[in-house]
């Protein structure tokens, strides 16, 4: 059984210590992905990024993606963190971690994780600048 | 004819919606002629016009799953309204 954590937080994230979390000795590789709030977009300067789940969805739909993920790529661990409230640039919104036995369902495992999270949790954010804020509208259109 | 069948519907809205609307939960009673998350929508567009120019991009979810107007509604159900969805 792979080990899984699924999980949405409000406090920073911390990196290592969800790597760590990965304990996976089995493993012979380890990809992680960390999203960062960026300063810019669309040409605008970004001074804060803001998220917001509907908790009662987003959180099953998580830990689904997670075990899903880890039985079709046959992962040792999978951590999946996503950071909600108001972020200031640079700071960590999503954290993913695989860890398998070979590099290459670690790599496709990781990639397929932050995209189906962007298409299927519901979960948005809004970018704030020095003079307003705009709701950016995600990709993700069904539930598939 | 017996009293009309009503049903009470939880009604959620989040982002834009959210905020357009000025509400993040709306509880609404309802009676025969809403049968399904598309005549939710329908009442909601006669009712709000924020919500009426914001529908057509719209997702829905019917009990924490995405659905779709045909999806049916029965007394109790939570039903969501929100933008395309896009974290990371």
């Amino acid at each position: 059984m792979a080990r899984i954590i699924a999980e949405l937080v409000r406090e920073p994230i911390d990196a290592a210590a969800a790597a760590a979390a990965l304990g996976a000795p089995g493993a012979g590789a380890v990809v992680t992905f960390v999203g960062t709030v960026r300063d810019q977009n669309r040409g605008r300067a970004v001074t804060a990024m803001e998220y917001e789940a509907y908790l009662e969805m987003a959180r099953p739909l998580l830990a689904e993606l997670a075990a899903e993920t880890a039985a079709r790529f046959r992962l040792e661990g999978v951590v999946l963190i996503h950071r909600l409230g108001r972020l200031a640039v640079g700071e960590a919104a999503v954290f993913i971690g695989v860890a398998s036995a070979h590099r290459a369902e670690a790599f496709d495992a990781a990639r397929r994780l932050i995209d189906t999270l962007k298409e299927r949790v519901p979960i948005w954010k809004k970018e704030h600048y020095a003079d307003g804020s705009a709701w950016i509208d995600g990709e993700g259109s069904h539930g598939a | 004819m017996g009293p009309m069948e009503t049903k009470i519907l939880t009604l959620k809205f989040f982002a834009g919606i959210r905020e357009a609307l000025g509400m993040a939960v709306l509880r609404e009673r309802f009676g025969d002629d809403v049968r399904t998350a598309g005549d939710v929508v329908r009442f909601l567009e006669s009712r709000f016009p924020a919500f009426r120019e914001a529908a057509p991009r719209l997702l829905m979810a019917v009990n924490l799953r995405y659905a779709h107007p045909a999806t049916p509604v029965a007394d109790g159900d939570e039903i969501a309204f929100f933008p395309p969805v896009g974290g990371g």
